[in-house]
């Protein structure tokens, strides 16, 4: 079954099968645009339309009412295509095509213009048309799209981008315009000289002018002058244009990948470091730990894709403009990025305010435990290897499910986040025993979630005689999500009572006071009296006078805020 | 040029000749001229006739009349006016110095 169409020909009514009308159509437009510079082609017009007319009406009889597609393909056999109507006549008005089959008789170049080839095509004509510009084989062309399709499909988006801003050839003067005049360094060379030559003309007749009429008319020169710079200033802008275009091309289509990748796969995107700061995720990993769960996070997936993909696809797009010299406007298209853009913009406020919601509220569960250890010394230490060789060896494994955001890392393991962000300080203790507060903290919409989130932070030290080993890291169900998950630690140390800092935990002290001032990259590896005035260093001898120096090279003022700090 | 394309040369310069020939003999629609043309293997297509009638007719060599047609829009029956007429008898001449020319040529 075919849909079928009633035309009209020469006055005479035809049912035609919808794709026969088409190719008729089609036909019917390249004879026009064949004839459209003969003075007489309405005519000419005229008489072919009615001999098609004609032939047609002795296609269909009683027994067949409908025309097909095999009868419109005889009839162009009769009557021919427009290249081949040649003749001495139509010479002159058919400057299109003899431009391209002699190449000697015209007069300027013929613009060469990008468009889908139709006629040679695999997907949608996008590579013939665009190797048809560059006068290359196809092949390579559909290869390259077809490895780029690989490439998180970018490539493909690409493909789609030109499907769209390209127009197909239709017509003969189009088809012409796509093969056009190859582009060359001859060519090329000729433009440019050719433009040269127009300014250059430009610039002494409006010179002349300028001279004659400076004095008198001075001002209306003077505008001349003006419009003549801005045109110059135009033409300049349009050769730039191109180079933008490119520019935008490139650098859009990076950003693409990047995004992609990024959101498909894992890798990591940003990675801003200014030496003690640095951030470094995938945002995949970041939406695992900000987004509370699947549907959610498949909402971001779309809700990112579309805010940051819409402009850079807009961005190519404008490039291939430029490039391409398109005048052609698809304004469904803008139209709807702009919509897709602001759907984006959308899911993003309103995702970003749950996740922000998340962090109303305050959760803080305080575990107190109370310890005397028999040895003379408590070693207070962390369960990893050496603070500075961990760093290097971290650097070497590049775990893509590590997340680092400012001094903190978090990191994912199957159902498990664990995360750094501990701190761990040393007061003073009023008591005679050692007593080791550890609070977990968290965020959530409501207290009780928050405290929730809090009660499941699972931390374990563990205590000897002579040491305190505090792991450096802390683990957290998945479906808590990050939010804000912290632990602060705090050890009431006994005056009279000596503990020693091992290497590997500088990454978690914090600001620990001392009577010295001393700074906690400078504690560690050393040993500290807890006397009535607070920590009191016994075995530094040699930093004690630098930072006593450095403490008196402090003014006054702050020197006076310390102390009182300290007690 | 090509061989192919010599050969087109050829057919164009005197297909204008051969259009009027037939329609010296009598008043001709179009597709009577190609039914012609074709078995003397002038011309391939009916869409190389429509342009060089009309420009033959706004030169004033031809003029046609409207005919009804049993199926199908009216027809143009093309007729030489005496302006055609003389036109013909000129290219006649022509064609008859060329051929004698080419011939000797060819022979010697």
């Amino acid at each position: 079954m075919n849909k079928t169409l009633t035309i009209n020909i020469s006055g005479i009514i035809f049912n035609i099968e919808e794709d026969a009308y088409e190719k008729l159509k089609n036909y019917i437009s390249q004879i026009k645009s064949h004839f459209v510079n003969d003075s007489s082609c309405d005519e000419i017009m005229a008489d072919i339309e009615a001999r098609i007319a004609e032939m047609l009406q002795a296609k269909s009889n009683q027994n067949k009412q409908v025309l097909i597609i095999s009868d419109i393909d005889s009839i162009i056999n009769t009557m021919g295509r427009p290249d081949e109507f040649d003749d001495n006549a139509s010479n002159q008005t058919n400057e299109n095509k003899s431009s391209f089959s002699e190449g000697n008789n015209y007069t300027g170049y013929k613009k060469k213009r990008v468009y889908r080839n139709g006629e040679d095509k695999v997907v949608g004509g996008v590579c013939s048309g665009i190797s048809m510009y560059f006068d290359i084989d196809p092949l390579w062309l559909r290869l390259a799209f077809g490895v780029s399709f690989l490439a998180f499909g970018s490539g493909l988006l690409f493909y789609i981008l030109l499907w769209i801003v390209l127009p197909e050839a239709k017509t003969t003067a189009e088809k012409l315009e796509m093969r056009g005049e190859k582009v060359d360094i001859n060519n090329i060379g000729k433009q440019v000289s050719e433009e040269f030559e127009k300014i250059k003309n430009k610039f002494e007749t409006e010179a002349q002018d300028f001279k004659q009429n400076y004095g008198t008319k001075s001002r209306g020169a003077f505008g001349n002058f003006v419009n003549f710079f801005v045109e110059v200033v135009t033409k300049i802008a349009f050769a730039f244009a191109k180079f933008i275009g490119i520019f935008f091309i490139i650098f859009g289509l990076m950003l693409l990948v990047v995004f992609l990748s990024s959101i498909f796969g894992s890798s990591n995107i940003f990675h801003f470091s200014n030496g003690a700061q640095s951030i470094s995720y995938s945002l995949k990993d970041l939406m695992v730990l900000l987004i509370n769960n699947n549907s959610q996070r498949n909402l971001a997936i779309i809700g990112i894709f579309l805010t940051f993909c819409i402009p850079l696809i807009m961005l190519v797009y404008k490039g291939l403009r430029l490039i391409l010299n398109i005048k052609y406007k698809n304004r469904v298209f803008g139209v709807i990025a702009s919509i897709l853009f602001l759907v984006g913009i959308s899911i993003m406020v309103y995702l970003i305010a749950d996740v922000a919601n998340d962090f109303k509220k305050n959760g803080n569960s305080v575990d107190r435990f109370s310890f005397m250890p028999n040895g003379k010394v408590l070693t207070i230490q962390t369960n990893d290897k050496d603070y500075d060789f961990v760093d290097t060896q971290e650097e070497q494994d590049e775990d893509i499910n590590s997340l680092k955001l400012g001094k903190w890392n978090y990191k994912i393991n199957g159902n498990i986040i664990s995360m750094s962000n501990i701190q761990f300080d040393i007061e003073k203790s009023t008591t005679d025993s050692f007593e080791l507060l550890i609070s977990r903290m968290a965020k959530g919409n409501t207290s009780k979630a928050a405290y929730a989130r809090a009660e499941s932070i699972t931390y374990k030290f563990v205590q000897t005689d002579s040491t305190l080993t505090l792991p450096s890291t802390f683990e957290s169900e998945i479906y808590n999500k990050w939010r804000g998950q912290k632990i602060r630690m705090k050890l009431k140390v006994p005056v009279g009572k000596t503990i020693f800092l091992a290497n590997n935990s500088e990454q978690i002290i914090y600001d620990i006071k001392n009577v010295t001032n001393t700074l906690d990259s400078e504690m560690i590896n050393r040993r500290w009296l807890m006397t009535n005035d607070g920590l009191s260093c016994v075995d530094c001898a040699d930093i004690t006078a630098t930072t006593k120096q450095k403490r008196d090279r402090r003014s006054r003022d702050e020197y006076e805020e310390d102390i009182d700090l300290d007690f | 040029m090509s061989l192919e394309q010599a050969k087109s040369q050829m057919k164009k310069g005197l297909l204008e000749f051969c259009i009027l020939s037939v329609l010296a003999k009598r008043e001709a629609y179009p597709p009577d001229i190609i039914e012609t043309h074709k078995n003397a293997k002038l011309i391939v297509v009916e869409g190389t006739l429509y342009p060089i009638l009309t420009r033959l007719k706004n030169e004033g060599l031809l003029s046609y009349r409207w005919e009804e047609s049993p199926s199908g829009p009216p027809r143009k029956y093309y007729q030489l006016t005496s302006q055609g007429k003389a036109n013909l008898e000129d290219l006649g001449n022509a064609w008859q110095e060329i051929l004698t020319s080419v011939n000797q040529l060819s022979k010697n």
